[in-house]
Order: structure tokens, then sequence, then C-alpha cells
């Protein structure tokens, strides 16, 4: 079953003439439990494309249907709601909150969902991406693929379905590249989660299940493994 | 190497200022206010102590610098002649008299030249000074105390001496002016020379002025050559050249002058409030200029990059200032100088100073460019330095957010809980929260302390010190305090009775009041040498003991007239509570005092009396039958000021006895009567009291109500000043808030988009920045209550010392009033500004920086 689903999903920039078509009718499908690499020149339109499945963007035109509902057109405060029940993210700048220790940044979706933690969850996850003993650290003491790691345990931590994650090793080494990426896909089989991966990084992408090329807005083609 | 660097800079400045408008709008704001407190500060203390100085001139009754007081007519024109004299006016004193309606204020008859008037403030207003034999100008209150007209050409009858001969004489009123009399207590008469003449006939003054009633000496008034600093100098060089005995010249410098003309109480007050303009102007300015160096930290890293020197990147900063002062300074001296004059003539009022100051001078504008300028440039000199301090590298990768950078690890695990991460997030700058929170408390304490100020203003306490009940009737005198009370005997008892036959009235309670003379003989004596010697002492500083010994010997207390004045009031006895509750020696014994053989001493002549001696004096009349009574106890007088005759006399004393020991005299002066009314009937009783008295013009009243009229009228007036002032300063507080919490929540737009992407709602990011806010707000207030009070306590303290009316009040109510507002503030403002940033969607968001 598809877990992800867009009909002809359109997003426009600026005003005639000087429109930006970022995405041009793109009409994709990707199923539960799915790895799918998303790769393309700069200014493809694949940030854009992530962005639409998780709710951060709202379309010009088409639709983009989750787990069988239509989020295009849910106001920003259900989108939000949506996003952090559902979607989690993992971004190439990590973004953590810097006021905010480990463990703090990693139940903060949980938190503001007004759930009660999972702690046994919440611990299993911590200790698989072997941040155990930095629970009380502030981010700005972390390195890059540390942070990396708090970002993933955060985007993990509300157990959602779908894993969107953008260019997650681009600030990162390469030693560090494969540490990350290794536990992205290790934690995506073990928690059976759908992971869509942006990254120009064609090595990279050959791990996924399928990559999806983006050029100019449009699928240009995709190949299955 | 020198190179021209200058255009670059000051284009770099240009380009970043214009980049910075909101930056701009809040600090030229800022500049205003300050300037304006400043320039309103100055404005008002230094036109208040102009109007102070004049008000102390005219109560050292001239303007002049020096008097020699006792000189021979040719000393005086040797004097006169002397080069160091720069202008000069000359009088001749001819004599001094106690009689009739001076009895109580001496009257002095003396000759004057046009100068020597102007000098003295006794240039006739109406009128002219006396030319024939028989013409007199005189202080216009000698004329109201004699029952006469304002009015040139009547008739004055005068009994005096000159050198043991007595004269009786009619003069015609030529001139007259008037003159305070709590200012200048004695009555200035001046005659022709031609009279003059013919009166001194015989007379030396060389002799006289040896202490033996200095008649026919001359005054002659200076102004010296040079600065006052060389005064005394310069008057010693006189002496030295003219051959003059300073002692016997009776040298006298103007007190006036002595002082650097500021009240150290305004210069202390004025310190104290620009202070805290300073203070409060100087944490916003830095504030802003801060906040504005850290959001630029990137364009000023980039500078640093391509080769500006640090030195350069301060002058971009103060450039930038400077620019900004250019136009918040003129605007703020202008509009505080407006603020000052508009305050002014209130101020004066309220601290009843009737001199017009001068028109302020040029100074406070310097003065006030100066300060402004300075808090401007100490503002700036921090945020200044930390621009040229930017690291290159780090300025890129900073994003103005860093948490404290000391702290590496944080304990617990609560902190995602929306009120924790707001928490937090307000310490995440301890600077910037400081800088806040501080401006927010001074704005908070100093609206406090006036707020306190007024309310701690006593009704009952002021009331107390003008009525003891519903109605004050006594003599239209008794209200006008243009000179002091002598019994009129205008008040009748059957006018009392009349009145005490209104329906609604309790109580007629009455005050007596008698001029009583008690001989100089035995303790009194001594209390009078005692008196003369701290007078000589407070003159003379430098005099020796014996000095002051040798004087006092050749003093001849004949000059007081054998008697010195005893104060008498009688007092009914609904009063006889109050002598209680006012006691303050002894023990009051109600027995005891109505037999008539007690009485209880009010003021004590300095202690010229004491409790437990025996005084005798006799009533109205110096060869009256004198009685003796023994002092049972001393009140506090100024607690009876509203039943007192208003004035004391020096040297004398005053004494309190039941009614029972004037209704034995023949003709008693009832002074005044306090009517006691039902409180049903006060407002009817005022018309009908009006009635009874319209038939007796010499006789008047006040109402309670006028009163509380009065004093809500002085109270809103200082109230007016305070307020402004204190409304300017929480307005700076304000600011302060809402530039750093804008500021604050707009270098924030990235991190505020990247929570919402993590599932942080529009919702729960407003509760957030509104909490900061409120915790702000919070923390501002907790410092205003723990610190706050204790400092109003104390100033309010010392503000109102010596003061009767104000009893230190603890109020809540500022806390009341302000809260709301700075809690509406906390709770809008960031919904505003989230809502602003919000209109980018949260990708475009979390893409600016990238």
């Amino acid at each position: 079953m598809a877990v992800l689903k867009t009909e002809s999903l359109k997003k426009y920039y600026g005003k005639d003439p000087n429109t930006v078509k970022a995405l041009d009718g793109v009409d994709l499908e990707i199923q539960e439990g799915e790895f799918v690499a998303v790769v393309g020149t700069s200014g493809s339109g694949k940030s854009t494309l992530l962005h639409m499945l998780g709710g951060l963007d709202t379309p010009t035109d088409g639709k983009v249907i989750v787990g069988g509902k239509d989020i295009s057109g849910m106001t920003d405060e259900q989108l939000t709601i949506f996003r952090r029940r559902n979607v989690g993210f993992v971004f190439q700048n990590y973004n953590l909150v810097p006021i905010l220790n480990v463990y703090e940044n990693i139940v903060l979706p949980i938190e503001l969902d007004g759930n009660t933690v999972d702690k046994g969850f919440v611990e299993n996850i911590i200790e698989t991406l072997g941040l155990a003993e930095k629970k009380t650290n502030l981010p700005n003491n972390l390195s890059g693929g540390q942070q990396q790691r708090v970002a993933i345990a955060r985007a993990l931590a509300t157990k959602p379905s779908i894993l969107l994650a953008d260019e997650p090793t681009g600030n990162l080494d390469s030693k560090t590249s494969q540490d990350v990426l290794g536990v992205l896909k290790m934690t995506s089989t073990r928690f059976h989660q759908t992971m869509v991966m942006i990254t120009h990084n064609e090595q990279i992408a050959q791990l996924a299940d399928r990559v999806i090329r983006i050029e100019d807005g449009k699928i240009f083609a995709a190949k299955g493994r | 190497m020198r190179n021209n660097n200058q255009p670059i800079v000051r284009n770099l400045s240009k380009r970043s200022f214009l980049a910075n408008k909101s930056r701009n709008i809040f600090a030229l704001i800022a500049i205003v206010l300050t300037t304006v407190l400043i320039t309103a500060v100055f404005t008002i203390g230094i036109s208040l102590s102009d109007g102070m100085r004049q008000m102390l001139i005219h109560s050292y009754g001239r303007s002049t610098e020096v008097d020699f007081q006792y000189l021979t007519e040719d000393e005086a024109r040797r004097v006169a002649e002397h080069p160091l004299i720069e202008e000069y006016g000359l009088s001749r004193l001819i004599t001094v008299t106690a009689e009739g309606v001076f009895r109580q204020a001496q009257g002095e008859i003396h000759t004057a030249d046009e100068n020597f008037a102007g000098f003295t403030f006794s240039k006739p207003t109406t009128g002219r000074l006396p030319e024939a034999e028989k013409e007199i100008a005189l202080t216009s209150w000698i004329l109201d105390a004699m029952n006469l007209p304002k009015e040139l050409g009547q008739v004055v009858h005068l009994d005096f001496e000159v050198a043991g001969t007595p004269y009786s004489m009619d003069f015609t009123v030529c001139g007259f002016w008037d003159s305070d009399l709590n200012l200048q207590p004695y009555g200035i008469l001046y005659i022709a020379d031609a009279l003059a003449d013919k009166l001194l006939t015989g007379v030396n003054p060389a002799q006289t002025r040896l202490g033996d009633g200095y008649y026919g000496v001359t005054k002659l008034t200076a102004n010296i050559d040079g600065t006052l600093s060389e005064l005394e100098e310069n008057v010693d060089t006189i002496l030295q050249d003219t051959g003059i005995d300073p002692e016997g010249a009776g040298v006298l410098f103007n007190g006036a002058y002595n002082t650097t003309g500021l009240d150290n109480g305004i210069i202390a007050a004025m310190a104290l409030i620009i202070a805290i303009i300073l203070v409060s102007g100087y944490l916003l300015i830095y504030n802003i200029f801060y906040i504005s160096v850290m959001r630029d930290v990137r364009f000023y890293g980039l500078l640093k990059t391509i080769g500006t020197t640090q030195k350069q990147l301060k002058g971009v900063v103060n450039f930038q200032a400077l620019l900004l002062c250019a136009v918040g300074i003129p605007v703020g001296l202008l509009l505080g100088y407006l603020l000052g004059v508009m305050l002014i003539p209130v101020l004066l009022s309220f601290l009843s100073i009737d001199y017009m100051p001068a028109p302020p001078n040029p100074w406070i504008f310097l003065l006030g460019a100066a300060l402004a300028l300075f808090t401007v440039l100490v503002s700036c000199h921090g945020p200044a330095k930390k621009a040229g301090q930017v690291s290159p590298v780090e300025a890129v990768r900073y994003t103005g957010l860093a948490a404290a950078p000391a702290k590496k690890t944080k304990r617990g695990s609560g902190g995602a809980k929306i009120p924790r991460m707001a928490w937090s997030n307000i310490f995440r700058s301890r600077k910037k929260a400081s800088l806040v929170i501080a401006s927010l408390s001074v704005g908070l304490i100093l609206f406090n302390i006036v707020y306190t100020l007024v309310g701690s203003f006593d009704v009952n306490k002021y009331l107390q010190g003008h009525i003891n009940g519903d109605f004050l009737i006594a003599g239209t005198d008794y209200f006008s305090f243009a000179r002091p009370y002598t019994p009129s005997r205008t008040l009748s008892e059957d006018l009392l009775s009349d009145v005490k036959g209104l329906d609604g009235v309790q109580e007629v309670a009455k005050v007596y009041y008698a001029n009583g003379f008690a001989p100089i003989e035995g303790k009194i004596k001594d209390g009078l040498i005692n008196f003369q010697r701290g007078r000589i002492l407070a003159e003379k500083p430098s005099l020796t003991e014996q000095e002051i010994e040798q004087i006092i010997e050749k003093t001849d207390f004949g000059a007081y007239g054998d008697f010195i004045d005893a104060q008498v009031y009688g007092f009914d006895s609904y009063w006889l509570d109050k002598l209680e509750e006012n006691m303050i020696e002894g023990t009051f014994d109600r027995e005891k005092f109505l037999s008539g053989d007690y009485l209880l001493l009010g003021f004590d002549g300095q202690g010229m009396v004491r409790v437990g001696d025996t005084v005798t004096f006799s009533l109205d009349d110096k060869d009256g039958e004198k009685r003796s009574y023994e002092i049972m106890g001393r009140v506090d007088y100024r607690a009876l000021n509203s039943l007192s005759a208003h004035f004391i006399s020096v040297p004398g004393f005053s004494v309190y006895l039941p009614s029972s020991g004037f209704e034995s005299l023949a003709n008693p002066d009832i002074m005044s009567a306090t009517v006691i009314a039902e409180e049903a009937a006060i407002d009817r009783l005022q018309t009908e009291i009006g009635i009874l008295l319209a038939d007796h013009p010499e006789v008047d009243f006040r109402s309670r109500v006028d009163y509380i009229a009065e004093m809500k009228s002085d109270n809103q007036q200082f109230a007016l000043i305070g307020f402004t002032l204190c409304a300017v300063i929480l307005l700076i507080g304000i600011l302060n808030f809402v530039n750093t919490t804008m500021t604050n929540i707009f270098s924030r737009k990235q991190e505020l988009a990247m929570l919402q992407s993590v599932g942080m709602t529009a919702r729960q990011g407003k509760k957030m920045l509104v909490l900061e806010s409120i915790y702000y707000m919070a923390l501002a207030l907790l410092v205003f209550v723990t610190v706050g009070y204790g400092v109003s306590h104390f100033a309010v303290n010392t503000v109102t010392q010596g003061s009767a009316a104000y009893t230190y009040q603890f109020t809540f109510a500022p806390l009341v009033i302000c809260f709301p507002v700075l809690l509406l503030l906390a709770c809008v403002l960031p919904v505003r500004m989230y809502k602003s940033i919000s209109r980018d969607s949260v990708v475009q968001r979390l893409r600016e920086n990238e």
C-alpha cells in the first residue's frame, strides 16, 4: 500500500513572468517501509518535494496524500500537529534547540504534543544511537555527527511512520556520514519506517531501495534496484 | 602610515545606518527621551535655584554684596569714593521704634537715596521717596496695621525718640511699597534728609555706634568690583585704604551670596534624578546598539575578513550613533526645555516661591547636550568595541542565539515543556536580560517613589496644621498672614453665641490670645544672655569666648524695653485633650491646670524657660497686674499651629493657659473660634455662618472643605511634575523591553521555524514567547518588590523628613496600576511579532540563513 502519494503536484514561486516552477506536476507513490533516495542537481526541486511530503509547505496545485489522508487542504495548525505525529524530519544543519540538552531535544516533539514520554522507547533510541553518555549535554558541546544523531533520535522519538531526511550527511565527513547512514538505515528497518532521503551523493543513493531523480521540477527517471 | 580611509568608513556607516531602520527609530527615541529628561531637569533645577536665590536675596533684604552698617557721614564718603566700589546706596538710620503697630515687628526710620531704596527692594511702587520735611514713604503693611487705606496723602502719626529726645509727629504718605513680612519682619519708613538733619542735631554717630542706639549712623550698601571669591579681600582693602575700624564699621556680607546659590538639597535631588535618567538612558541606548551590533555581526565579520580594521569598525558604530545624536539631541533639548518651562510655574507655586526666575541661560542647553552626548558615547563604547573585536570566522557561524557559553551541560529532563523552554530562553543572553530588567525596574521604582510620596500625604496631619474642627472663625487679619497677629478684638462673645445657637453646631471652642510682658530678670535674663551669645556667634564665628563676653557686657538689654514677649494663649476646655496629646515634657494634670496657677510651655525661647520654672508676666499691658505661674510641662507648639497666632516671637516664649485666665480680663481678645458641627449639618452651616458673618466684614471663616481643596491642588501639582518625569523614565524602560523583545524574536526567526518544523504549533510558539515576556516582567517586578520597596521607603522618608504633613504609607497601587499595562504589553507584543515573522512560510524561514 502506498503510504505516500502525490498527484500532479505543483509548486510555483514568484509571479509571472518570473515564475519559478520548483515542482511542475509530480506523480509519485512510495510504499510502506520503502527507503527512497531523491537525487538531483541543486535547484532541481528535490527539497521542495520533501517539504511538500512532510507538510512543511503547501502546494500550488495537486495533492499530497499521506496514509490515505489528503494533507494539501490542511491549515497551518493542522499541518503542524500532523507533522509531529506522523513525520520525522532530519535536516542537513541538525536544527537542534540550543537551550535544551540532548534528552530534552529528543523528547521535544512528544512534549509539544502533550503526551507522556515512552521512556523505554526513547532510552532504546538513545542507546541505539550511542548517545547514552551525552544525555545532559547541550548541543553546542557536541560534534557534528553527534548533533545529527540527536536530530535523528528526535525524528524517531514520536514513532513516526515516515522519516524525511534532507541531506542528513551534507555537513559531515565521509566516515561520520557512513556512520549516520548506517544508523538511519538500521533504525528505519528496526522501527519499520518509510524513509525518504535527499542527497546529491550518488554513492549514498545506492543504499536506497529506489532512487528518484528530479530535474527542473519533474521526475526524470525512477529506477528500482 | 596615514591613509585616507575616512570616506569609505563614512560610506559604510551610512549604508549600515540606512539598513537599520527600526534600530534607528528606537535609538532616536531613546536619545530624544534621555535628552528631554536631562534638559527638563536642568531647566527646572536651575530656574528653581534662581527663584530660591531671589527669594533668599529678598529675605536678606538687599541685592548688594556688602553693607557697611555703622559709618559716619565722612567715612561713608571716603568709602563711596574708593575705586573698588562698583555701585553704592546710602541711608541714615534715625531711630527704631517698637511703639504702637510696631509692637511685633519694629519700625525703622531711615533716610535713603534712590540707589539704596532700589538695592533693598524698598523703592516706592506707588508715589516716590520723601523730599519735603513732613513727607514719609513706608512699607504698605504699616498702613494696613494702622487701619489706613493704601493711598497717597494719608496722614500717619508716629511716636519715637532720637537719642533720648521723644518726638510725636504727623507725616503725609508720599510713597509706599509692598514687602513680604515673612521675609522682612520689620517695617521700613523713609523720611526726608531735611527732617533727618534736624532730628540728628547734636547727635554724634561716632558715639552712638558704640552700642548706644546707633542714631544717625550711615549705612552704605555696595557692590564691589571683582568676583565674589575676592569679596572679603577687597572689602579689607577698602577698610585699610580708608582707615576705617572694621569692628566699628559693622561690615556685613550678604548671606545670599555666601551659598553658591544652589541649595544643597536641590543639588542632591537634581544629581540623583540626573543619575537615574543617565542610567536608564544608558541601559536603553546600550541595549539598542548592543543588539544591533549582534544582529549585524556577520556584516562586521565580513568587513573584517576583507580588511577593515578594528578601529574602523568602531568608527562605523560610533558614526551611526553620532548621526542619531545630531538629530535626537536638538529635538530633545527643545522638547525638554518646553517641558521644563511648562512645569516651572507649577513647581514654583507648589513651593510658594513668588519670584519668577530669570529666563534659563544657554548653559542648560550646553550642559544638557554634553550630558546626552556623553551618555550616548558611553553607551556605544561597549557595542563598538564588540563590533571591532568580531572574529571573522566565528561571525559567519554566529546566529546571535548561542546559549550561555560557559555552560556545557544542563541537568534535568523536563526542559522541553513550553514554560521551561521560555524560562531558559530568557537567560540565553544574561546581559540583555539584566539590562531590560534593570531598565524596567528603575522606572517602576521611581514611579513607586513618586506615588508613595503623593500617597503618603496625610490629610489629617495636614488639616491639623490648619483647622481642628469643621469651621474656623477669626478676624480677617488672622487669615491674611500679612503681618503678625495682634489682638484685634474683632471676634465678640455675642457673635459666637449666635453661631453656637445655629442648628447642628455641637461646640464652639475658643482660643484667647494676649501679648504678655515678662520682665527681664532672673532666669529670663540668663536666657536672654544665652540667646544673645548665640546670635553673636552666628554672626561672627571667629570671636573668642572672651570677646563675646565683652560684647554682652556692653549690651544694653534696655533695647528690648525691659520686657520680652510672652505669647499667651487661653484654651477652652474643649482643647485640653489636644494639649495632653501633644505633651513632650512633664505630665499633664487637668485639675492643676484648670486651677489657674499652672501653665504649659509651647515655644521655650530656645531654652530661655524650662519646665518647672516659675514665669511672671502681665497681659496686654506693660504696667498691668503681673501674675506668676509654674510651668507644668511642655507641649509641641508646632502641632498646635492651627490654634496659634502663626508666628513665634524671638526673643520670647509662648505659653498656654486655660481660658478662665482670660475671662477675668476686662476685654480679652478671642483670636479664633473653631466650630465643631454635626456631619449632616455642615453644608447648611456653611451658608448659615456666611450669612451670620455678612454683617461683620472684619470677621471671616474657613471650612475644613476649603483646606482640603487647597491641599488637593498642592498635591496635584506635585503629582503632575513627579508623574511626568517618571512616565518618561517608565517609557524608557518599556521601550527597552519592546526593543529587546522585537529584535529577539526577529533574530530567532529561523529557530522558531525549526521548532515549527518539528511540531511546535503557532499557538505553542506564541505561548512560549508570551511566557518569556511575562517572565521578564515578573523578574522586573521581583526586583521592584524586593529592592524597590526598600529604596522607596528610604527615599520617601528622606524627602518628607521634617514635613509634618507626611506619613509613610506602604502602597500596592503602583503595582496594581503598572502590572496590567505591562502584562498587556507582554501578551500583545510577542503575538504581534510572531504573526509578522510568520508571514513567510516555514521552509522560507528555515532556508533564510543557509
